[in-house]
């Protein structure tokens, strides 16, 4: 399994005071690797070094096979499709103008048809297209924002919370249509949440950041059975169960 | 947002090309004054008469702006006086003859008619009553009355042939004090002070029966009134201006300015009537009062608007580089906050000896008005945008020209908005004192007015200068609805 991104002696801070965040990891092409960790840990810079969004102190960051280009990153970018927590639309412009803001910066003509095509596969009714994002629900726009995401076919898809604002039953619905978009694209997705449920229900891997640093990286059950004590910390309280280590 | 751009510099051209078409109409001017008034309508009359267009370049300020105006070819002429020409635009002592004024002015391609027929010196005046208790009748009896009250306007205090010069020439030694020259009539009235210099042509003095003491060892300089006016106007348009030479007395002109002072009739009736009466011309066709109001109320609009397009074109490019280049923008805010806090009068007369009058002075003033509104809203407008959605601009690689043109100028377009409504609404304001300057307008009415003490003039010009206010601000209104999509109001 080739990698879509590669972390090599990763060193990122804030601030020279600040606690270091430090990478050393692989992550497969066309996965969902979900990131999980306390506030703080550092879940949102991760997904920034992917974009170029803020550069590593020390390391270096590779996407799709090549180090991370730091004069060209608006050719990363496009590569690289980004939904952020609550404002995944452009408030001023209409759903299919949003979904299709990737050609017109890239100055290609907008697919009609990609738009369509992707607003069907998320569940989203054509009458929409004209409309602004003040006019749909919660659920509805984060639905077109993953539309949005995807138009350009990037290859990588990086999720900072996006899902986060929704209700329970809405939030399980969009993960549905996003997992089936996911396979049928087939790209690779970096979904940050502190939300353990939807890490386990989206992620192929699972990575368990703490403190600035990898707790435990792997398939689920891989995580799962990791001694880490921080790690059985967050799967117990996700599954409602004591510490695995107080039982007798 | 862009067909609206597009109109307005479709107005702004529209009204550039009308301005070019008009074959060169002759440019009367005048000083801001009832008889400056009455005699620069007259000569445009005469020479309208002889089928030529005239401009009337009214209400421009004092001496050194009619007469500047006239040197650099922004008037074709105007009335004024030869003591006037010598001293206080030559700065010549003594008094001199009018033939070799007429070559001192011809040097600068200027040339000089005959006297009207009056003069229009300066004089000391007092009440019948007391001239003849103290029976004072020439200026040296004032030496025996060291007590009499001088109640001088500041402009004879402080001019060259004025106050001390006359004192030291007489040997007078009363004690004075200054007022404002519309007033001093008025406390000869109630005898709050006894003595008071007057033109003496002015319309009060047989109004109020007053004294003009004789100026018997002739230190005021000859007054005679003439047209002054650059020898390259057609010499019939000349001609027509010359009939007014030896034509009006001084009873008569005295007349005339109590008329317009104390009758409250306009100065173009009375200017109109006296030329019919004189039978120098024979039409008697007036103009309707009402296209006057529209065509000033035009000329308003056309100062404004072009004063804001430019203000746009400039603060809008100025606002995105303040907004990129943070360092610069206190430095930026505070020179155009400096602007703002200029007088606008100062402005205007700063800007007269590098632009000249007119128009010109009038658009860069407001010009320079609007860009704090417009920068200082834009400014704010761009950096209070939801940093969430920069973010995803940053995050699906839109460059920084793209950013601003797809997302930020956008999001920040309620804001750049209310600057323009703003600034807009400061220059219908504003706009009324570049009357002062030539620049046309409803200023004009406002301008003449006060000159002539003349409330319902005044409400003719501020009255539509308000509607007028009000009526851009509903048209921004209206533009804000049509441009600005509902997603910028609140979610009902």
């Amino acid at each position: 399994m080739s990698h879509a991104i590669l972390f090599e002696d990763v060193v990122f801070r804030y601030h020279p005071q600040s606690q270091p965040l430090r990478l050393n990891v692989a992550l497969a092409d066309g996965q969902v690797t979900a990131v999980v960790g306390l506030s703080g840990s550092g879940k949102s810079t991760l997904l920034q070094l992917i974009n170029g969004m803020v550069r590593p102190e020390k390391g270096s960051v590779s996407v799709l096979g090549h180090p991370i280009d730091y004069t060209r990153l608006q050719d990363l970018r496009r590569k690289v499709g980004y939904m952020v927590q609550g404002a995944g639309l452009f408030p001023h412009l209409t759903i299919e103008k949003n979904i299709g803001i990737a050609s017109r910066i890239m100055h290609e003509p907008v697919s009609e048809e990609r738009i369509n095509d992707l607003m069907e596969q998320m569940g989203l009714p054509r009458s929409y297209r004209q409309r602004h994002p003040y006019q749909l629900s919660g659920g509805e726009q984060q639905r077109a924002a993953i539309c949005m995401a995807l138009y350009a076919r990037p290859p990588v898809l990086l999720m900072d919370e996006s899902l986060s604002s929704l209700d329970a039953i809405t939030r399980v619905e969009v993960q549905g249509q996003l997992l089936a978009l996911q396979e049928h694209e087939h790209c690779t997705v970096v979904l940050v949440t502190h939300d353990m449920q939807e890490a386990l229900r989206l992620g192929d891997q699972l990575l368990v950041l703490n403190d600035g640093s990898v707790q435990a990286f792997g398939s689920l059950q891989e995580v799962r059975s990791s001694p880490n004590e921080h790690v059985q910390k967050l799967f117990a309280y996700a599954t409602q169960m004591k510490p695995k280590s107080t039982r007798p | 947002m862009k067909r609206v751009c597009f109109f307005l510099l479709l107005v702004a051209l529209n009204s550039a090309c009308q301005n070019a078409v008009n074959n060169s109409p002759i440019r009367v001017g005048s000083k801001h004054f009832t008889e400056g008034y009455l005699l620069s309508e007259m000569i445009a009359l005469l020479i309208e008469q002889e089928g030529f267009a005239v401009e009337r370049r009214f209400h421009l300020g004092g001496t050194m702006v009619c007469f500047s105006a006239l040197e650099q070819g922004e008037i074709d002429l105007y009335p004024e006086y030869t003591g006037t020409i010598f001293a206080e635009i030559f700065k010549l002592p003594g008094n001199i003859a009018m033939d070799s004024l007429t070559k001192i002015l011809a040097q600068q391609t200027l040339g000089m008619s005959g006297s009207y027929g009056f003069e229009n010196t300066y004089a000391l005046v007092m009440t019948r009553k007391q001239a003849t208790q103290l029976s004072i009748h020439k200026i040296s009896d004032l030496t025996s009355h060291p007590t009499l009250r001088m109640g001088l306007s500041y402009e004879f205090l402080k001019r060259q042939d004025g106050w001390e010069s006359l004192a030291s020439a007489y040997g007078l030694r009363q004690s004075t004090f200054g007022l404002e020259h519309g007033l001093a009539y008025a406390a000869l009235q109630q005898e709050r002070m006894d003595v008071t210099d007057a033109y003496s042509t002015d319309g009060e003095i047989s109004f109020y029966d007053l004294v003009v003491l004789a100026d018997d060892k002739q230190y005021f300089p000859d007054y005679q009134a003439v047209s002054l006016y650059r020898k390259e106007i057609p010499a019939r348009a000349i001609q027509a201006a010359h009939k007014l030479v030896g034509r009006i007395s001084e009873t008569e002109i005295q007349g005339l300015n109590a008329e317009v002072l104390f009758n409250k009739r306009s100065f173009e009736e009375v200017a109109k009537e006296f030329l019919l009466h004189k039978k120098l011309i024979d039409t008697s066709e007036q103009s309707s009062p009402s296209l006057d109001i529209l065509h000033k109320t035009l000329t308003h609009l056309k100062l404004t608007f072009i004063a804001l397009l430019l203000s746009v074109a400039v603060a809008i490019p100025l606002s995105v580089f303040v907004y990129w280049y943070g360092k610069v923008a206190p430095a930026v805010i505070y020179a155009t906050g400096l602007l703002q806090t200029i007088p606008s009068i100062a402005l205007l007369a700063v800007l007269i000896p590098i632009t000249g009058i007119g128009a010109l002075p009038a658009v860069i003033a407001l010009f320079l008005y609007g860009l704090l509104p417009i920068l200082r809203n834009t400014v704010t407008g761009l950096r209070t945008i939801d940093p969430s959605l920069k973010k995803l601009a940053d995050g699906i690689g839109m460059t920084q020209w793209q950013k601003l043109r797809y997302v930020e100028l956008p999001l920040a377009a309620p804001a750049i908005l209310s600057g323009i409504r703003t600034a807009a609404v400061i220059n219908i304001g504003t706009a009324t004192l570049a009357a002062f300057i030539g620049a046309g307008g409803l200023g004009e009415f406002i301008v003449t007015g006060l000159a002539l003490n003349n409330y319902e003039l005044i409400l003719t010009g501020a009255l539509p200068a308000a509607a007028l206010a009000i009526l851009v601000e509903l048209f921004f209104e209206i533009v804000q609805r049509l441009v600005i999509p509902k997603y910028f109001r609140p979610r009902s």
